[in-house]
């Protein structure tokens, strides 16, 4: 498998060009250090050419899950299947997965190119083809003319470039990466995430990231895996996991949210759109993610940026809430008010200036979504 | 005020410079001493005795002896020292590692008298004296635990995700120690080995136990002529073994320098005895002159 996709690589002059990237299950995948489940049985597919982050706090077991893959942990329990073989017990150096780690984890004692060349030496590959790769590498992160440099010579931004280089350059099956952005500033982030999106488009290769940074997963992802506890909270796209979330866990760990508490008045509609009793009286309408054995204590989540001032449209009737202000801040593309809904359950809204200036005028004011933007969740009482 | 202080620290400084110095420079004009008694000052210069130490196989040999048990002790305690020191460092089952650390070290603890009699008693019921080998074997444990501190502290400083980030490339576990981590630790391993030869050439207690009377090392020699017969080949052998530490270690730092100079960064490079108080101003001299090194 690995010979034969360099061999590939080398017909193409110098570089492994576009390749089909790998497929990964993972099946119930389990961790634990002492007492503690680091991973606690996680079970992911993920599809040739696909990009999937895993995203959680600190202690979700995402990293764990990722070294688990890459064979630099071990697994307690459960399988690891790359392309149909399963390499649970392989050795980290016969995976031929590529690994791109926080600290990029680049070899002080060589020079740009001597890294780029660290894992074409390992596969013996002859000079003349570890030459072209090498240049290939460098131009696919645009670091043409650094191959001399140490990597104590390079910003963090290029170090990093260098270190993705290094774990494309053989065509690995699979591509790990983990928290690669995180010690960059915002700006550079930004501009390494463009870079790793194009990377992935242009080489098709499979990507597993692992982030703790929501924005990075949304905007990155072809689907988000939410982590918690060692466990998957929630499996699917950016929009899903945004507008959809299964649990209050997701929905408070991905973007920001509103909270109101009630009492389900009744089953879903065909549309799935059901209506809730608040403590006031008023009832307001969402699309329901609750199970049917979960009982009738509910909370309707609105994302801030969902909730419009005044009126609410002929469709939207019935979503409908008073609301006080207290403070709000100017954020530039935005303006976000802060207060609490006639539940006395606090609100944020992002509004436009036109919109938000009634609202700061008088400091109270009608609020209404529409029903297919409320999500009705169960009340969890550890979230 | 502030210029007297400036001037006793000057003065406090060159004393202890001075007592610490003096003995060993003290030993050149006693080497070249005229009179064949030891007064001084010397009366007269000559290097007549200089001739006769080179010219006496009893010297030569008790010289060649130190340096081969010096060879065998570097090699044998920065090898055991090395893979205590990965294992301390890098080992996943830690459970024993607490107890390990202070047993290895111990011998830096326990003196040495107490440690030559304790071997030279089971060496004789086990019959084993009458070898330099077993000077090498005791001299060795005695280098280990400066040796193993130098090289863990070296190894602290390396990063562990560089020899993983290996094996994910492609390389097995030895063939990434071999071709990441020991590079790093080059400045480290000489440091070292410095450490250990310095140690073994002048190591005397254990020496005076086991080794054989026909194959005494050169400070074993140097102290029977003190009891015995003070001649003045022993200034001689001492200025020998001055020069001999100053060369060792001379060579030592010079390739010590030229190792953390190749490899520029400050990492895994420990400074010749104290990592911890001088790796903070290393690591900012070395990013200062960081372009120049790689180059």
């Amino acid at each position: 498998m690995v010979k034969s996709q360099v061999s590939e690589g080398s017909s193409r002059g110098g570089g492994i060009g576009r390749v089909t990237g790998g497929s990964l299950q993972l099946e119930s995948l389990e961790r634990h250090y002492g007492s503690i489940a680091a991973v606690a049985g996680v079970d992911l597919r993920v599809n040739s050419g696909e990009f999937v982050s895993l995203l959680g706090p600190s202690g979700s077991g995402k990293t764990t899950t990722l070294a688990i893959i890459a064979g630099l942990e071990k697994a307690d329990a459960g399988r690891v299947v790359l392309d149909d073989v399963d390499i649970t017990s392989w050795r980290p150096h016969k995976r031929n997965i590529g690994v791109v780690f926080q600290s990029y984890a680049l070899f002080p004692h060589m020079t740009v190119a001597e890294n780029l060349a660290y894992p074409l030496h390992c596969r013996k590959l002859d000079r003349k083809e570890i030459e072209g790769r090498v240049k290939w590498a460098l131009g696919l992160v645009r670091l043409e003319g650094y191959e001399k440099r140490y990597p104590r010579e390079l910003s963090g931004g290029q170090q990093q470039r260098v270190a993705v280089a290094r774990a494309v350059i053989y065509g690995p099956r699979l591509l790990l990466m983990d928290e690669p952005l995180s010690a960059l500033d915002r700006r550079l982030r930004d501009e390494l995430q463009g870079e790793i999106r194009e990377l992935h488009k242009n080489l098709g290769m499979t990507v597993v990231y692992v982030t703790h940074d929501q924005g990075e997963a949304l905007s990155l992802s072809d689907r988000v895996v939410v982590m918690r506890d060692g466990l998957v909270e929630q499996v699917g796209t950016p929009q899903e996991i945004y507008d959809r979330p299964d649990t209050e866990f997701v929905a408070r760990f991905v973007g920001n949210s509103n909270f109101l508490r009630g009492t389900l008045a009744g089953p879903a509609d065909a549309s799935g759109v059901a209506r809730v009793h608040l403590p006031g009286g008023s009832v307001v309408l969402g699309v329901s993610r609750v199970p049917t054995n979960s009982g009738r204590d509910v909370q309707v989540l609105v994302r801030p940026e969902y909730l419009h001032v005044g009126e609410p449209n002929a469709a939207s009737v019935g979503s409908s809430l008073q609301v006080r202000i207290t403070d709000t801040v100017y954020q530039g593309s935005f303006v976000l008010c802060v207060g609490e809904f006639e539940t006395g359950e606090s609100c944020r809204l992002h509004l436009g200036r036109e919109e938000a200036a009634s609202l700061i005028r008088d400091g109270r004011g009608q609020v209404w979504w529409r029903p297919e933007d409320g999500v009705i969740l169960p009340v969890q009482p550890n979230a | 005020m502030d210029r007297i202080g400036r001037i006793a620290l000057w003065v406090v400084a060159a004393a202890v410079l001075a007592f610490l110095l003096a003995p060993a420079i003290l030993v050149l004009p006693m080497s070249l001493n005229s009179s064949p008694f030891l007064v001084f000052p010397p009366p007269g210069y000559t290097f007549s005795w200089f001739g006769q130490f080179f010219a006496s196989p009893e010297w030569m040999a008790a010289l060649q002896r130190s340096g081969e048990v010096a060879l065998g002790v570097v090699l044998l305690s920065v090898l055991l020292g090395l893979t205590a020191a990965y294992a301390l460092t890098r080992s996943r089952r830690q459970r024993f590692m607490p107890l390990v650390e202070p047993l290895v070290t111990l011998p830096m603890i326990v003196p040495s008298l107490i440690f030559a009699v304790g071997v030279y008693i089971v060496a004789i019921r086990l019959h084993l004296l009458g070898g330099l080998w077993i000077v090498v074997l005791g001299q060795a444990v005695l280098a280990i635990p400066f040796v193993l501190l130098n090289l863990r502290a070296a190894l602290q400083t390396i990063d562990p995700r560089l020899e993983e980030a290996a094996w994910t490339l492609g390389s097995k576990r030895i063939a990434s120690f071999v071709r990441i981590t020991l590079p790093l630790m080059v400045p480290a391993l000489i440091a070292s080995a410095v450490l250990a030869a310095v140690l073994s050439l002048d190591e005397t207690v254990f020496a005076l136990f086991m080794t054989p009377d026909t194959a005494p090392t050169l400070p074993v020699l140097m102290y029977r002529n003190i009891q015995y017969n003070l001649n003045p080949l022993v200034p001689v052998a001492a200025a020998v073994m001055v020069f001999a530490t100053g060369l060792v270690g001379g060579v030592g730092g010079f390739a010590y320098w030229l190792a953390r100079r190749r490899l520029g960064s400050g990492r895994g490079s420990a400074s010749m005895l104290n990592q911890d108080l001088i790796s903070q101003s290393t690591a900012d001299e070395v990013a200062s002159d960081g372009e120049v090194a790689g180059v």
